[in-house]
């Protein structure tokens, strides 16, 4: 070949390259297609599992990808959250010892949804799962005393996960931290922070550090003393 | 006779290589380099995971394309070619032939298999995560695994044209790791199909048995007594299809 048809085939191949990437993202447009209706018929985890055909935990990681992009949509304003547990609920069915997804899972529920219930039964199906995983009954004392003000459930869950093999130091300072019943928005704050520390997930941190904005407000506009037991900086430098 | 199957093997692997099939290996680097670079920012907390499950997942994956698209064609390929013939001139018998052709495939695919261990290793150890004996328990067993398929494949090679024969070897995977739910439908189903359910439960083999991916990536160790009864059980199956395959074969006209 001549080098001026070289250089002519180089440049249309060039040209239709660059024009490709224009053309597809004007197909999506055109097609208008939600994407929420393509999660309708997401396969569920039972059906997964029989067809997994030995490639079950990479799938499981695959659903978990989908699942942390279905999020971040949410919190881009794109659409609710109403897949999220059948996404969740396929990737812990494929891989039940996927830790990562209960304590990420239950975080959404009780935050995004506000149900407590649903987040500390997908720790407890966690749990039952992973028995020796000290961070599942941890989260489950952290719901029961950051949301639902039951201080008492929510040391025997922190001494559970103490007990557990490798359980952090923190394990027991929470259980005696919530056995005081000491101020609730001081103890949500060390847990918030200790969160905001040890999350890997911008969107968690980005969540928690809110929560503790929050916090430090709600503990300004409160009288002097009127916060019980341990205030949050005592606490929070324990963690630390 | 050693020889002779050796010399089948030698040319066999020789042929491998020519066929460039260790680009796979590189492919399976390029996998393992997505799944730590590209992958990891989206996996929250899950990295060390996401990339020992792709890095061992692509092995098997890979290791069974070459069973595919090789084992499944090894001997029509060179009855189609008269190749078949010329060699068997030779002092060498058919069952030693078919030895010979599976040597070859199965030595290929040890070596990829040791290569893709490597560069696995090497993934891993950038990673939070420890690569613990298991993890290499786990390649040991997904050879076996491999090792099997290999050995069907050079039977369906012997009875079927390469399209049907890698269909068979595929299928032969998926029922293989379906085993459990071939027993659930024995229990569930009934008359002609529930005969048909479990007469396949009894001869097609158990290739969970192989399957140790997802247990040690979560840090579960696999027990010696595991690693020996599997490989019993693997050279089980291979000697089952070698030993048909040379049935088949010796009836055979070329």
């Amino acid at each position: 070949m001549r080098p001026a048809g070289a250089l002519v085939l180089c440049g249309a191949l060039a040209l239709l390259i660059a024009l490709a990437p224009g053309l597809a993202a004007s197909i999506h447009a055109e097609r208008a297609f939600d994407h929420g209706d393509q999660r309708l018929y997401y396969p569920d985890g039972p059906f997964l599992r029989h067809a997994r055909l030995g490639f079950a935990a990479p799938v499981a990681d695959y659903v978990w990808l989908q699942a942390i992009q279905y999020y971040g949509g949410f919190r881009r304003g794109e659409h609710d959250l109403r897949y999220f547990e059948g996404l969740i609920d396929a990737v812990v069915t494929l891989d039940p010892r996927f830790g990562e997804a209960y304590h990420f899972a239950s975080l959404v529920l009780s935050l995004e949804h506000g149900d407590h219930h649903a987040a500390i039964d997908m720790l407890k199906r966690g749990i039952l799962a992973n028995p020796d995983d000290w961070r599942l009954p941890f989260n489950v004392g952290f719901i029961h005393y950051v949301f639902a003000n039951e201080y008492e459930v929510a040391s025997r869950w922190f001494e559970t996960a103490a007990r557990l093999p490798e359980a952090s130091d923190f394990c027991r300072r929470f259980a005696a931290f919530s056995r005081q019943r000491s101020g609730d928005v001081a103890g949500s704050l060390v847990l918030w922070e200790h969160l905001r520390q040890t999350t890997e997930s911008a969107d968690m941190r980005e969540l928690a550090e809110r929560m503790i904005e929050q916090g430090l407000q709600t503990l300004q506009g409160a009288p002097p003393g009127g916060m019980k037991g341990s205030p949050a900086p005592a606490a929070a430098k324990g963690v630390r | 006779m050693l020889t002779r199957v050796l010399a089948v093997a030698h040319g066999t692997f020789q042929e491998t290589v020519r066929d460039r099939l260790f680009y796979f290996v590189w492919f399976f680097g390029l996998v393992l380099i997505v799944a730590t670079t590209v992958l990891s920012p989206l996996t929250v907390g899950a990295q060390a995971k996401i990339v020992a499950d792709v890095g061992l997942a692509a092995m098997a994956v890979f290791g069974l394309l070459v069973v595919l698209l090789v084992g499944a064609s090894m001997v029509r390929k060179e009855m189609a070619r008269r190749t078949l013939v010329t060699v068997l001139c030779r002092p060498l018998g058919r069952g030693e032939y078919l030895v010979g052709k599976y040597l070859g495939l199965a030595s290929t695919l040890s070596c990829m298999v040791v290569l893709m261990g490597l560069l696995y290793v090497l993934a891993v150890a950038v990673t939070p995560a420890s690569l613990a004996w298991s993890h290499l328990a786990a390649m040991y067993l997904t050879l076996v695994e491999l090792l099997v398929l290999c050995a069907a494949a050079v039977l369906f090679s012997t009875i079927a044209g390469p399209a049907l024969a890698s269909a068979l070897v595929a299928a032969l995977f998926a029922i293989g790791h379906l085993h459990g739910s071939l027993q659930d439908f024995v229990a569930m189903s009934g008359g002609l199909q529930q005969a048909f359910a479990a007469a396949a439960y009894r001869v097609l083999p158990d290739l969970e048995v192989f399957n140790v991916r997802a247990a040690v990536v979560h840090g579960d160790p696999v027990s010696s007594q595991h690693l020996l009864l599997a490989t019993v059980y693997g050279l089980g199956w291979i000697t089952i299809y070698l030993l048909t395959a040379r049935a088949v074969f010796l009836r055979r006209e070329l």
